[in-house]
């Protein structure tokens, strides 16, 4: 394990600790936002097609999104944990 | 008021010392940050003062300190501690005594440690290089070098390339050389000797160290063959030109190199035995000076400091007091005849000092008490100015509405709660922030803001509930107050009607679809603006309005500010003549301006209605404010009401032609002109107040000059002693009597100037800085557009706007990078503007207002702040 850990130094694990605990707050409530069907982000939704679109095709998009969201945010949670685990081999701490 | 509302009362003092006890007592006051001592040897140069010698030797003890710091931070050892622990005690005079022979043994251990060092390494090179040459010496002749270059030389001979005349046996010579030189040397060789020369080189595969350098190098073992005597002499010359070192004492036999290479090894572990102990001592000695280090240096600074303090001090008349001037807080006195007390008590003398405090007309410093959480307001005034003694300090007042201006500038939720827990961090992590003494500038700026960052979060958490702004997107948490006006078959027609691949936009005319009897969204910014079309066009409006309101707020807070400092100086002639025309015209222009905003926002909306007794056909015909500002100035007619009498004619009401250039109240003409008038009328009085005063005074003045030539006159006839005192005691009564200090020798032309610059300054300010306040509507227009810029091009572009799988990859990807980009671009980059432009805005549009700024600091003599730069250093 002498090449393995640590990969990252003290500064960069603690911070990618920072935006990944973020990314799972941030990206977790953006996906509720999503899945309540919040009208703000109705422009974010991307249709393809025109003309009429019927409120299922909504429902179904707002819902893809929010499953997306709450994808990234578990990929956040698996990197934090990742993350926290190389920060426990630096000797120096930041915080 | 607070403490920090006016600078601190100061009084200057005398101080007399026995010369025996002033050390002590000079040490004592040092423990505390409330004495500033005047020089009163200015005309002296720093080599001639009384303790130079002291000075110099200690000196010499924290230059020897800073050496044995150095080589501890060489050898990689921590020193642990800090230099300022709080405890400010100086040790007796016999334990500073042995810390300086201490000091002087260590130092010379340390040196001749280095120097023995120095050697050890140097000689274990050689050996080193020696084993080298004998172990390839052996590898050549293994090989069979020797007979090929025999063989070689007799071939060159038979050829007759060199004349018979020498003819001896085949010499070598062994050396060592860098191997970037190797090939130089190779070649240089080769033409010296006329080709007569055969040479084979072998590389050392370990690196060697350059005692001289200390770094790593790479050298090569060469062997040289050659014939005769002058060969050798020109083979030397090139060795020495390529500081090539040669081995002439290498044996030649087999079995004597080897006994050699073995006696060599045999000296390398030796040495290399004696260097690790040498190491070894050297770790423990610079290991215990390490652990004393902070306190020795602690203690030089210290009693350094309190020399420099004496020389301040003069002597008294017989020469056995020390006399030192300097300036105390009214409110800190008692503690400093305290410390005196000890300080001379400590001594064991047996004469008091003395405190007294002096009456003198010089302008005290100006000194301001704060604590961690206001110094750093106080510092941001003081960077502008420090304010006059006893003046009004802005500071207080600073610490509301600086993060508040900055939030509007800022104003962004998400933005806002980055920054609260960057504040929080600093804030309750500082002690152990402040215990790791980190070094770098930009985190201690960062750090010593910590407080200011925390609110400024803070405010821009409030701003962005008020915006409805939150990463460039609304929140609904109290419902709209609009709705959907239109039924279902509608929206179901306009969908059929329109074109393929084009997007409608739907009106939502506020007759219908604003709940007017719900009343507006409960706090702050309706989000149904968040997806309107015309949303810059009403948040550019509401927040253009609300930077003229604070600015105007902000400024009259200034105005009235002056009036205490006015009232503090008992100029009544100031406050009537500067301070009541500034609010009148301020008033009568710019708060009028503020009502007109507010009433419009109130009474006027898009139905037909009627507004002050006049009746107001629709939002078409809503006053135009800055146009009817410039009206009012130019005294322009204007059409009373909004529509032509007679009443409706076909069930519509006749419109004035420009209908929201009317007057839209009762009496608006006449009561706008009296305004006009009154604030016109402000000018000449705060122009020619004080002047005129100043004339009637000096008239006075004279007019009672003359009487006291009369009284002269009648005792004229009485005698002539008489005459004399009786001149002389009027004198000092009518001097006492006009005690204005400053303006005794100014002159009319001088208060004219004076009050001309400060009256057009206000006149023009009051324009110019309500314009400037605009900036806190610009800035934030500027701050949401980049946060939607970021949000649609980066976030939703490059993440959300893709589907499927490779979707979760781009949101997992594009959300890091949407998010640093956030944090660099909107947080710091636009958080240094909306901070720069908040600076200035207190600055410049807030402190002219009522601010001098004339005075000088108080920096008082401390320990503290003498051990922090031995920190810092």
């Amino acid at each position: 394990m002498g090449k393995i850990c640590p990969l990252m130094g003290p500064k960069m694990s603690a911070f990618c600790m920072v935006m990944s605990v973020w990314g799972v707050i941030f990206l977790g409530l953006l996906g509720v936002f999503f899945y309540i069907q919040a009208v703000t982000l109705f422009p974010d939704l991307h249709f393809e097609g025109h003309g009429k679109v019927p409120s299922s095709v909504i429902d179904a998009k707002y819902n893809e999104k929010a499953t997306q969201c709450w994808i990234a945010a578990g990929l956040y949670a698996v990197t934090l944990i990742a993350v926290f685990w190389q920060n426990k081999y630096n000797t120096a701490q930041i915080f | 008021m607070g403490s920090l509302s006016r600078s601190e009362e100061m009084r200057f003092c005398q101080l007399i010392v026995e010369k025996d006890a002033a050390f002590n007592i000079v040490a004592e006051i040092g423990k505390q940050p409330y004495v500033q001592f005047k020089d009163l040897n200015p005309n002296v140069n720093s080599f001639q003062r009384t303790f130079v010698k002291d000075i110099r030797r200690y000196d010499e003890m924290e230059r020897k300190l800073r050496f044995l710091e150095s080589q501890i931070v060489k050898d990689e050892i921590v020193i642990p501690g800090r230099v300022d622990t709080g405890d400010y005690t100086i040790l007796p005079t016999s334990e500073l005594n042995t810390l300086e022979g201490t000091l002087t043994e260590l130092e010379k251990d340390v040196k001749s440690m280095n120097d023995s060092d120095s050697q050890l390494k140097a000689n274990f090179m050689d050996l080193k290089e020696w084993d080298a040459v004998l172990d390839k010496t052996d590898e050549f002749f293994q090989g069979g070098v020797d007979d090929q270059a025999q063989e070689e030389l007799e071939n060159l001979d038979e050829e007759g390339a060199v004349p018979r005349v020498e003819k001896g046996p085949v010499n070598y010579l062994v050396g060592i050389i860098r191997r970037e030189r190797l090939n130089g040397f190779e070649r240089v060789l080769w033409r010296a000797c006329h080709h007569t020369a055969y040479i084979r080189s072998s590389d050392i595969e370990e690196e060697l160290e350059d005692p001289g350098t200390g770094e790593k190098v790479h050298k090569s073992v060469f062997i040289i063959f050659l014939k005769g005597d002058r060969m050798r002499s020109i083979v030397e010359k090139v060795c020495d030109g390529f500081k090539a070192k040669l081995f002439k004492n290498c044996p030649k036999t087999f079995k004597e190199r080897q006994s050699a290479r073995n006696d060599v090894r045999a000296r390398i572990q030796d040495l290399q035995t004696v260097l690790g102990q040498t190491r070894e001592h050297r770790f423990r000695v610079l290991q215990a000076a390490a652990n004393n280090h902070h306190q020795w240096l602690k203690q030089v600074r210290m009693i350094k400091t309190v020399f420099h303090m004496l020389n301040l001090f003069t002597f008294d008349g017989i020469g056995r007091f020390f006399v030192g001037e300097c300036w105390i807080p009214l409110k800190h006195v008692e503690d400093v005849r305290k410390a005196i007390e000890v300080g001379a008590e400590r001594s064991g003398s047996s004469v008091k000092p003395v405190l007294n405090i002096l009456e003198t007309s010089v302008t005290p410093p100006t000194y301001n008490e704060t604590n961690k959480f206001t110094a750093v307001f106080q510092g941001i005034v003081d960077s502008y100015g420090i304010a006059t003694y006893r003046e009004l300090n802005p500071a207080p007042y600073t610490i509301i509405t600086f993060p508040f201006l900055f939030s509007c500038m800022f104003g962004d939720l998400g933005h806002g709660c980055i920054m609260l827990m960057a504040g929080l961090w600093f804030v309750l992590r500082e002690k152990n922030l402040q215990a790791r003494n980190i070094k770098d500038e930009i985190f201690n700026m960062f750090f010593g803001g910590r407080y200011i960052i925390l609110l400024m979060g803070l405010f821009s958490i409030h701003a962005g509930i008020i915006y409805n702004d939150m990463f460039a997107k609304s929140f609904n948490i109290f419902g709209s107050g609009w709705k959907n006006p239109y039924n279902a078959s509608e929206i179901e027609g306009w969908i059929n009607r329109t074109e393929h691949g084009k997007e409608m936009l739907v009106e939502l005319a506020p007759e219908d679809a604003y709940d007017h009897a719900g009343g507006p969204y409960s706090f702050g910014v309706d989000p149904i603006w968040n997806i309107a079309e015309n949303k810059l066009n009403f948040l550019n409006s509401m927040k253009m309005k609300l930077s003229v309101i604070l600015g105007i707020s902000q400024m009259t807070f200034g105005v009235i500010l002056s009036f205490f400092n006015h009232t503090y100086n008992k100029s009544k002639i100031d406050i009537f003549t500067v301070f009541i025309p500034q609010m009148l015209f301020m008033g009568c222009i710019f708060m009028y301006l503020c009502l007109q905003i507010i009433l419009k926002w109130l009474f006027f909306w898009t139905k037909e209605a009627t507004v002050f007794g006049q009746i107001y056909p629709g939002s078409h015909c809503a006053p135009s404010l800055l146009i009817g500002l410039i009206n009012m100035f130019m005294m322009k007619d204007r059409n009373a009401g909004f529509v032509v009498d007679g009443g409706k004619v076909n069930g519509e009401y006749r419109e004035v032609e420009t209908c929201y250039l009317s007057q839209w109240y009762p009496g608006q003409s006449v009561i706008e002109m009296i305004l006009v008038v009154i604030a016109v009328i402000c000018v000449p009085v705060m122009l020619f107040g004080k002047p005129i005063h100043h004339v009637m005074q000096q008239k006075k003045k004279a007019k009672e000059l003359h009487g006291n030539a009369t009284v002269r006159a009648n005792v004229v006839s009485d005698s002539s002693e008489i005459v004399l005192n009786g001149g002389s005691k009027k004198e000092g009564a009518a001097h006492e009597e006009h005690g204005h200090g400053g303006h005794e020798d100014e002159s009319f032309g001088d208060i004219m100037v004076h009050q001309a610059i400060h009256t057009i300054e206000y006149v023009l300010g009051c324009v110019s800085h309500t314009a400037s306040y605009l900036r806190l509507w610009a800035l934030s227009l500027a701050h949401a557009q980049l946060s939607e810029v970021l949000w649609h091009m980066v976030f939703v572009t490059g993440g959300l706007g893709i589907s499927g799988t490779a979707g979760f990859i781009a949101v997992y990807v594009v959300f890091f990078i949407f998010f640093v980009l956030t944090i660099s671009i909107l947080v710091l980059m636009e958080g240094l503007s909306a901070f720069l432009h908040t600076l200035r805005l207190h600055w410049v549009e807030f402190q002219s207002k009522f601010y001098l700024g004339l005075g000088y600091p108080f920096v008082p003599y401390s320990f503290k702040t003498a051990l922090q730069e031995a920190e810092a250093a």
